[in-house]
């Protein structure tokens, strides 16, 4: 199962990879900027986050997903993180309206200087929770990374928008979890954050809330022990 | 970062996606590019030029891969350090990769990827190669600990980005060296700053060596819970089960092969399970080891007598007879080769019950022995095969030669012990070994009370006939050097006799480029030497 699992994910990977290079030809075939065009493109790209997620969240419940926990240069992962954010983002936020940028504070990346942690799973974690503030911010998104008192890194990812509905803030203080309630992309960043783990014992975690930006805005941290 | 200027090397089996890395290293400005598409066709190449940069696909066919690669022409030294290894994955390569314990390529690279990317990763990749050369270019087939570590100590004073690397080199140093405590101090150090498994383990291995495997054994256990996928943590767990629990220490094994099939670790697990009359599970370990690697580039002639040795034991007669000539097929016809199956050949014909060829194929073994110089896994082979058919002097014969020679080498030692108790002889071993030792400690003892009592000239001739005939062993060339150079402080400087403790000093090196005792006599040398001598290299 896990074989075919695997392949059948492989090759839907590798067909969306071709559809990503037909759509790069398409844009340039109509001259440049097409916003139709673009927004395929980011949709390419979240499906197959959410193909490496499957996979990822399968294998965990078989009992073999494989990490590789290494030292990371967080100025050099945060770098490579925006740059392929920005190379597949959607133009629209929430209401139609436009997000103009996402604030950082990576002040703290320098002071830390490298952390270690598995850089493709936590990447894409990241990614997939700040496509999900672009859909959901009105106007602004503040990505920071910040040294954890008691030792941990933690990644806070927040918006202006709406904030989490009750049942998900809820269903967060529950040990158990469905899919359905949560959503792929938080089941698979819990599940990442609770595999990194330090031998004394530590492990990490995902941290919800409506203290974002705004009114009550979403929040979203990533605790890395 | 100017790439216009570097030379590359592009290693894929596969023509496309040659084309299309070149064209995407070409749009970079990486223009001076080789291509090789299989693992020999690459070795030829590096060993005939330099290269600022290889990059390499993980999936090399045939059963090969870039990891194995790497490892090989880092171990073989074909590859110096500061040439830069980038390493273009799959998303099953990726975890091969990332969790490979001894050799990790400088950075690995997910397919797809844009040209942009691959720019980014090497620029990164060639900035710390140029920011870390002062350590680097010490990390050669010779290292040179006291540079090296100056050189370490430098990059952390001048703390940058790469100060963990750079710690993380320094406590390989300190361990190759067997400074327990000060690498135990460095390892503490970084874990107090942050969890990351590579001090886990250095700080476990510091330990054993610091004469605490109790304590060490347990860090690499909580290690693993932490870190399941993290290889040398098994690796080092193995290393220290192996002396005192076979049956845990392939338990390990079997643990990290699931993490990671690599030949190396199939080779380690089929050992253990020899050791311990698993034999089923060692000619499954030993054909995975013999079968996977289509090319014949890493496998050797070790496997072949593994597996030769798992079907003996079952009686799979016919199975042995066959894997012994498979040998023929896979590797270059050598006389090493030839003494190796001969002398496996003999072994198998003896179990059979078939005297006359048993002993018509050891007499070609010992022919072979006669006419080359053998290494040191054929020569025991060759007396294993002496054993068995009945001539155990012969045997001890070629034991002792090999004991003397490799007195300081515990794995040889080892090897000899496994020996023994294949042949039923553990007691007799033991004692072999024990009076080996002591002979050669009461030859160190006798030169130096021959010295002593001012009979330099006697002692000189003892521990030179001594070092003559053993030349691997680095303590008996050692101290013969140290005598020749006693001479010469005594009555003054001699050019014949300065070439001779010149000549002794290499063979230890040589022999043990880590023995404790070397940088004292290097030492000596340097303050006696004349100016015009030769220049010791290290």
């Amino acid at each position: 199962m896990e074989i075919l699992l695997a392949a059948a994910i492989h090759d839907a990977k590798n067909a969306l990879n071709s559809l990503g290079v037909w759509l790069d030809k398409a844009q340039q075939e109509c001259g440049g900027q097409s916003a139709a065009l673009n927004q395929a493109k980011a949709v390419t790209a979240t499906i197959s986050g959410q193909l490496v997620e499957l996979l990822a969240l399968y294998r965990a419940g078989e009992g073999n997903l494989r990490m590789a926990v290494e030292d990371q240069h967080l100025e050099d992962f945060m770098g490579d993180l925006m740059a392929e954010l920005s190379a597949t983002r959607t133009a629209d936020a929430a209401d139609g309206a436009t997000v103009q940028s996402i604030e950082t504070d990576f002040a703290a990346a320098r002071e830390i200087d490298a952390w270690a942690f598995d850089a493709y799973l936590v990447k894409f974690v990241l990614l997939d929770a700040l496509r999900n503030a672009l859909r959901h911010a009105r106007h602004k998104i503040h990505f920071s990374i910040a040294a954890e008192p008691g030792g941990g890194i933690r990644f806070s990812i927040a918006d202006d928008g709406a904030g989490y509905p009750d049942s998900i803030l809820r269903a967060e203080s529950t040990a158990k979890m469905t899919a359905e309630s949560s959503g792929l992309g938080l089941s698979f960043a819990r599940v990442i954050a609770e595999r990194h783990a330090t031998p004394a014992g530590r492990h990490g975690r995902v941290e919800l809330a409506n203290d974002g930006l705004g009114q009550g805005g979403a929040r979203l941290s990533l605790i890395l022990p | 970062m100017d790439l216009r200027e570097k030379v590359g090397l592009l290693i894929d089996d596969m023509p496309s996606m040659r084309t299309t890395v070149r064209m995407q290293l070409a749009s970079i400005g990486l223009e001076k590019c080789d291509q090789a598409s299989t693992v020999k066709e690459a070795i030829d190449k590096l060993t005939a030029k330099h290269y600022d940069l290889i990059v390499c696909d993980y999936n090399l066919g045939k059963g090969t891969d870039g990891q194995q690669f790497l490892e090989l022409v880092r171990r073989r030294h074909i590859l110096p350090m500061t040439t830069a290894f980038l390493m273009i994955t799959g998303e099953t390569g990726y975890q091969q990769v990332s969790t490979a314990a001894e050799y990790s390529p400088d950075d690995y690279l997910l397919k797809p990827f844009t040209a942009d990317t691959l720019g980014v990763r090497l620029s990164r990749i060639f900035d710390r190669k140029e920011a870390l050369e002062p350590v680097y270019k010490h990390l050669g087939a010779k290292i040179d600990y006291t540079k090296a570590l100056a050189a370490c100590d430098e990059a952390i004073e001048v703390k940058s980005r790469y100060t963990l690397e750079v710690l993380r080199i320094k406590g390989d140093l300190l361990l190759a060296k067997g400074r327990a405590t000060d690498a135990l101090a460095l390892y503490e150090g970084v874990l107090q700053e942050r969890a990351t498994p590579w001090a886990e383990v250095g700080k476990a291995n510091a330990l054993i060596a610091y004469g605490n495997p109790d304590e060490a054994r347990s860090l690499l256990e909580q290690a693993l819970v932490a870190y399941p996928n993290y290889l040398a943590a098994y690796d080092a767990l193995a290393d220290l089960l192996v002396k005192t629990d076979k049956f845990a220490a392939q338990q390990v094994v079997d643990q990290a092969l699931h993490v990671a099939s690599t030949t190396q670790r199939q080779r380690e697990l089929g050992a253990l399970a020899l050791a311990n009359k698993d034999y089923e599970r060692a000619e499954g370990a030993f054909k995975i080891a013999v079968e996977r690697d289509r090319t014949g580039f890493f496998k050797s002639h070790d496997d072949y007598a593994g597996l030769t040795r798992s079907y003996v034991e079952q009686d799979k007669i016919q199975d042995a007879l066959a894997a012994v000539k498979d040998m023929s097929t896979h590797f270059q016809r050598t006389p090493e080769l030839a003494a190796r199956q001969a002398a496996l050949e003999s072994q198998v014909h003896v179990r059979a019950g078939d005297e006359k060829n048993a002993k018509a194929a050891l007499a070609k073994a010992q022919a072979a022995q006669k006419s080359a110089k053998l290494d040191i896994n054929t020569m025991l082979e060759i007396a294993q095969a002496c054993f068995a058919n009945g001539q155990p002097d012969d045997a001890k014969k070629i034991i002792q030669d090999v004991a003397e020679n490799y007195q300081e080498d515990e794995k040889v030692l080892d090897s000899i012990r496994t020996v023994f108790e294949v042949a039923g002889l553990e007691d007799e071993g033991a004692l072999l070994l024990d009076d080996t030792k002591k002979r050669m400690i009461r030859l160190n003892n006798e030169a130096v009370a021959l010295a002593k009592s001012g009979e330099l000239d006697k002692a000189i001739m003892m521990l030179v006939e001594a070092a003559d005939r053993l030349p691997n062993n680095a303590q008996v060339a050692i101290n013969a050097a140290q005598a020749v150079l006693a001479r010469v402080q005594s009555i003054g400087a001699d050019m014949t006799q300065i070439a001779q403790a010149h000549r002794y000093i290499t063979q230890a090196i040589k022999a043990n480029p880590l023995h404790p005792k070397l940088d004292a006599v290097v030492a000596f040398y340097r303050k006696l030497a004349p100016t015009g001598a030769r220049p010791l290299e290290i």
